[in-house]
């Protein structure tokens, strides 16, 4: 297994038990994550953390499979699924994925995720009330 | 001696000839009878080449200014992985722009299974 697909694993590892600074560690300070390739990306350690606690408060990520792995020196491209459980709906949704991971010197420093959203929603927004409303 | 095997990102490169000059006949020979054909993750795959046939027609009817850019890819013997983007002008006139990643799988020199990872309706279509 190459350093890269170690590092990987790590990060799959790290998602599975929300070991959110394990997470981060495997990043560069500089990390450029487009979780969706029609949004603005996430810039940096600290937005990446915000962008964690964030999602893992919409939805929980029970698996994260890879099928296919090819490396291009310091490039991986992936294929895999994931099984995410949406909160705010109570649903469970298989999100099959592919991923280009861009690494240096053994850390994350970019990575493109691509999939269809139309199964992976904003959460639900709550009814406002009085209060919040106010 | 025989030659080194073709690299399938050149074979690709020749099958984007096909689709730039909207050769249909070229386009199908790089495909096996019994091609699955995910053009979109999500949706329903075409299975056969008569389905992919039926698809490029009606696509190709219902877009102009096509541009398939592939900007990285990574191979084996019998794969290869792209990202790159797809530009064209709908049936309704609105630019339509989608990052993609793909992958192809070949065999016996010809494609088998193929599967585009993208989000269907862009958000930005139009605008």
């Amino acid at each position: 297994m190459s350093n890269n697909m170690q590092a990987l694993r790590a990060l799959m590892a790290a998602s599975k038990v929300k070991d959110n600074d394990a997470f981060l560690a495997l990043m560069t300070d500089d990390i450029e994550y487009y979780w969706y390739m029609h949004a603005r990306p996430i810039i940096g350690k600290t937005t990446m953390r915000k962008f964690l606690i964030n999602y893992q408060a919409n939805f929980e990520q029970r698996d994260w499979t890879i099928t296919h792995a090819l490396e291009s020196g310091d490039m991986m491209m992936v294929e895999g699924v994931e099984q995410i459980y949406d909160r705010s709906r109570a649903e469970l949704i298989n999100n099959p994925f592919m991923q280009a991971i861009e690494f240096k010197d053994g850390k994350i420093c970019k990575m493109r995720d691509y999939y269809d959203a139309s199964k992976v929603q904003a959460p639900v927004r709550k009814p406002a009330t009085a209060e919040s409303a106010a | 001696m025989s030659a080194a095997p073709e690299r399938k990102i050149d074979i690709i490169r020749r099958l984007q000839q096909a689709v730039a000059a909207r050769d249909k006949q070229a386009f199908l020979d790089f495909f096996a009878a019994d091609i699955e054909y995910h053009y979109h993750v999500g949706s329903r795959p075409l299975l056969g080449l008569a389905w992919v046939d039926k698809f490029i027609t009606k696509y190709w009817a219902n877009n102009v200014g096509a541009t398939w850019v592939i900007s990285r890819h990574a191979e084996t013997d019998d794969c290869l992985l792209t990202e790159g983007r797809e530009e064209y002008v709908n049936a309704d006139g609105d630019k339509v722009v989608h990052p993609y990643m793909g992958i192809i799988e070949f065999k016996d020199g010809k494609i088998t299974g193929w599967r585009d990872y993208f989000q269907m309706n862009d958000p930005n279509a139009g605008k």
